[in-house]
């Protein structure tokens, strides 16, 4: 067998010539499944008949329809036989060894060498099978309506269906990754006349209720110089229903409860609202909460005396909701815009100070006291090009968000807040491993509640982040770098940088899906206007920068339930690590 | 104002003896769930064992090509069977490697795909079965012969003496995939389902993306159906295709 292929000749002892050939039959089956352009999803035409060298759009639109009687199969296949005979085993096991008696619709030499310029054209003339779609049928479906499955399936009455047609696959496939059914099936059946089918879709409904988060902590708290506060148990636990009364919309509720501490989340996302291809989204929150204010040697005036506690407390309540419009606009960015409005209600001591390093300054609550009103609008611009939503190995997850408070209308807190995060994820080719890049920055002007403020626990992998809104752990940051940042716990301004390696440990398709190895480590920093203007006494030179080393080790697992982390950071969370500041210890 | 005094709360507040203890304790349920998991895992995957099939080797001494014989029926169960008639095509694809026994490196590879589709208004099926070399479309009005055509191999050309040397014990090993996704539409698949156009779920950075989505993607898998197979080392049985058609 000569060299063919002078791109190929270090590989010519492993594949045939022939067995290159067949592997080219074998994508081009293959490639009108993979949706590919239709140049490339054509059959290659090979036979000497110049009826089937026609291409096939031309020669097979609607070939079975009523209009046109359908030739006989054998007429247009070929090679093949009859239908309604069965053909010869003898015939499917030929005893020459270039199977010469296939009926083989290959007419090229046996060496198909490039210098020809041709590529080997090994593919028969395929049978284009198509219909007219007399109608669509949904069946099994109990709960979800008709018309959301039909959403998802691009046929309508008066269609050609063509069975090789990827879309239709596609849709199956969109149809089971809605969650709403545990198997989807396709299939076709006559209709009233010659050339009409039904299509029908069999649909085997599931559950739809699925656990979204589980947390279970322990809080801590510690000041600034070390002194241990006392621990407190929290839990948070969010629910969805996906498919609410059969009609594709989602339905999640949510809550948090730790000691005299309550938040309560209701969602709900509709995907195409009034079947349209705008999203619309709502929630609806309530949070009763406690925050601890002051760093250390807290004195505070609190003449109810309501609070025990030697931090300044925050008692406050938050109703409201928000709603919110989105459009997709393209299949990796999405718009949104969403309206909030919230009524607060807060108290918290006439007169509080704290050890600010080695000064006593007052604790500024950021919050009105009293009732007041929250009112924001809030734009975001999402890019999602990732692979996989849990453990992607390649594309871009990138947003930017603006939001304003709507001052004097309808707010008491004027404020702006702009941010930006990008993530980057590389499939190295070294043993499928993974890297990622993080960063995160925004910024807040005006006066932004204390609570949509940035909170050092969101971005050390060492403390607890927030939960529905509420924080429940009160330790300073770690401060590996002995910088102010022990001293911060809000500010307006925060970013982070941060990498990711990832080595694959497990793949599987049942229960557990993958599992990853991950370690992490960067930089963040978070601050407020007075800490950038006036860092607190007792830091000098670098220190005075609000920044901090974070990093995680542990592994990611993707199953059924969900993705998880166990990482060390997580026991950490039971082992308080206490940051100090420059009075620590004194 | 007054300093607030240090306070102990009851009933929650622990000693650092018993929170070390604690920490342990859900350190190590943590661990005991990682590893009970992956065991689980890794229990499920096993099923997913190697096949060992029977096969057959022909060497033509008078052309110099080696030829598999091999049969997978049971491939083809009672839920693929009823998915014949349903009217789309299904596709089954066999791909093989040809290694020296005792060799894992491959010498060849070879491959057939048998496509089937059921035509609804001839009530018959047609097949396509394309192999190296040739390709052949005929009818079938039973699923026995469809069985019989795309799942009993008969002469598959499987190397050449350029690449396979003569008188050797070889071993087949490959997979049979029915209805294989390919790479292109699992990305296209993949893409949509992370964003779905105008008609999806909860976008994935919600709280609300379904976790079923992140499990449907793990689950389509390469193929709808896939069997990893072996044979047993077989010496190839000479024989002279020139002669006997004289």
């Amino acid at each position: 067998m000569p060299h063919c292929s002078p791109q190929n000749q270090s590989e010519s002892r492993l594949v045939s010539a022939e067995v290159r050939r067949a592997l080219v039959i074998v994508l081009s089956t293959l490639l009108p499944f993979a949706g590919l352009g239709q140049a490339a999803a054509q059959p290659l035409p090979v036979s000497t008949d110049p009826a089937a060298t026609a291409p096939a759009s031309t020669k097979a639109t609607n070939t079975w329809g009523a209009a046109d009687q359908p030739p006989p199969p054998s007429a247009t296949a070929p090679g093949a036989t009859a239908p309604g005979g069965e053909a010869p085993a003898a015939a499917a096991a030929p005893a020459a060894p270039r199977a010469p008696d296939l009926k083989s619709v290959s007419t090229e030499p046996p060496c198909p060498c490039p210098e020809s310029g041709l590529e080997p054209r090994a593919a028969p003339v395929a049978l284009a099978v198509r219909y007219t779609l007399e109608g669509v049928e949904v069946r099994g479906n109990t709960r979800t309506r008709s018309h959301v499955v039909l959403r998802y399936a691009p046929f309508k009455q008066g269609d050609v269906f063509d069975v090789d047609d990827p879309e239709v696959e596609l849709a199956r496939y969109r149809l089971l990754g809605t969650g709403f059914f545990r198997d989807v099936q396709f299939s076709l059946r006559k209709g009233s006349s010659r050339g009409l089918v039904v299509l029908v879709i069999d649909v085997v409904e599931r559950n739809t209720i699925v656990l979204n988060d589980v947390r279970m902590g322990i809080s801590a708290d510690a000041d600034t110089q070390g002194n241990r506060r006392p621990l407190t148990a929290y839990a948070g636990i969010d629910v969805a229903e996906t498919n609410l009364l059969g009609t594709g919309i989602t339905l999640g509720s949510a809550m948090a409860v730790a000691q005299n501490q309550l938040a309560l989340r209701v969602r709900f996302l509709d995907p195409a609202f009034l079947g349209s291809s705008w999203m619309t989204s709502g929630t609806l929150l309530y949070n009763d909460a406690l925050d601890f204010f002051g760093n250390a040697a807290v004195l505070k005036d609190d003449p109810k005396g309501a609070s025990t506690s030697s931090s300044a407390v925050v008692s406050y309540k938050r109703f409201g909701g928000s709603v919110g419009v989105g459009r997709d606009l393209s299949i990796a960015t999405q718009f949104w815009l969403n309206y909030r409005l919230e009524s607060l209600d807060a108290s918290y001591p006439f007169e509080a100070s704290h050890m600010r390093g080695f000064r006593t300054e007052p604790i500024d609550f950021n919050i009105v006291r009293g009732r007041s009103v929250l009112s924001t609008l809030r734009a975001t611009l999402d890019y999602d090009s990732r692979d996989h939503p849990f453990l992607p190995t390649r594309g871009w997850h990138a947003s930017v968000t603006a939001e304003v408070g709507l001052l004097p209308a309808a707010s008491d807190y004027e404020y702006q807040r702009v941010e930006l995060s990008a993530s980057r994820w590389w499939h190295l080719p070294w043993h499928d491993h993974v890297l990622r890049l993080e960063l995160f920055a925004g910024g807040i002007s005006g006066n932004a509640p204390f609570f949509e403020q940035y909170c050092v626990g969101d971005f050390s992998d060492f403390l607890p982040s927030r939960v529905l809104g509420v924080n429940f752990d009160r330790r300073p940051a770690p401060n590996f770098l002995n910088t102010d940042i022990a001293e911060v716990r809000y500010g307006n301004y925060a970013f982070k940088l941060a990498g990711e390696y990832r080595i694959p440990l497990f793949r599987g398709h049942r229960s557990i899906y993958g599992i990853d190895l991950f370690g992490s480590a960067g930089m963040y920093g978070v601050a407020s206007s007075h800490d950038i203007t006036s860092p607190p006494v007792g830091y000098s030179g670098l220190a005075q920068i609000p920044v901090d080393l974070t990093g995680n080790l542990g592994f990611r697992m993707d199953t059924s339930a969900g993705g998880f982390v166990f990482a060390f950071s997580n026991a950490l969370g039971f082992v308080p690590v206490r940051g100090k500041g420059p009075a620590g210890g004194q | 104002m007054a300093k607030g005094p240090p306070v102990v709360n009851s009933g929650l507040a622990l000693g650092s003896g018993r929170r070390f203890w604690l920490a342990a304790a859900v350190g190590l349920a943590l661990a005991f769930a990682c590893l009970f998991s992956a065991t689980r895992a890794f229990a499920q995957e096993a099923s997913n064992e190697v096949v060992t099939r029977d096969a057959h080797f022909d060497w033509d001494a008078d052309t110099g090509q080696l030829y598999l014989d091999l049969s997978f029926r049971d491939i083809v169960d009672a839920n693929l069977q009823s998915k014949l008639s349903r009217g789309l095509p299904t596709t089954i694809v066999l791909t093989a490697t040809i290694a020296q026994a005792g060799n894992n490196r491959p010498l060849a590879t070879t491959a057939q795909t048998c496509k089937v589709t059921w035509h609804v208004w001839e009530e018959a099926y047609l097949v396509e079965v394309m192999r190296p070399g040739a390709t052949r479309q005929s009818w079938t009005t039973t699923t026995e012969g469809v069985v019989r055509r795309c799942t009993e191999v008969r002469h598959l050309l499987a190397g050449d003496a350029g690449q396979i040397p003569g008188g050797v014990p070889l071993i087949a090993a490959g997979k049979i995939q029915v209805n294989p996704v390919s790479a292109e539409l699992l990305q296209k698949l993949k893409r949509w389902v992370m964003r779905p156009s105008a008609t999806g779920t909860a976008a994935p950075g919600d709280a609300l993306f379904s976790t079923f989505t992140g499990l449907f993607l793990q689950r389509i898998g390469d193929a709808e159906r896939q069997q990893k197979f072996t044979t047993r080392t077989l010496l190839p049985v000479t024989i002279h295709s020139k002669s006997a058609a004289q």
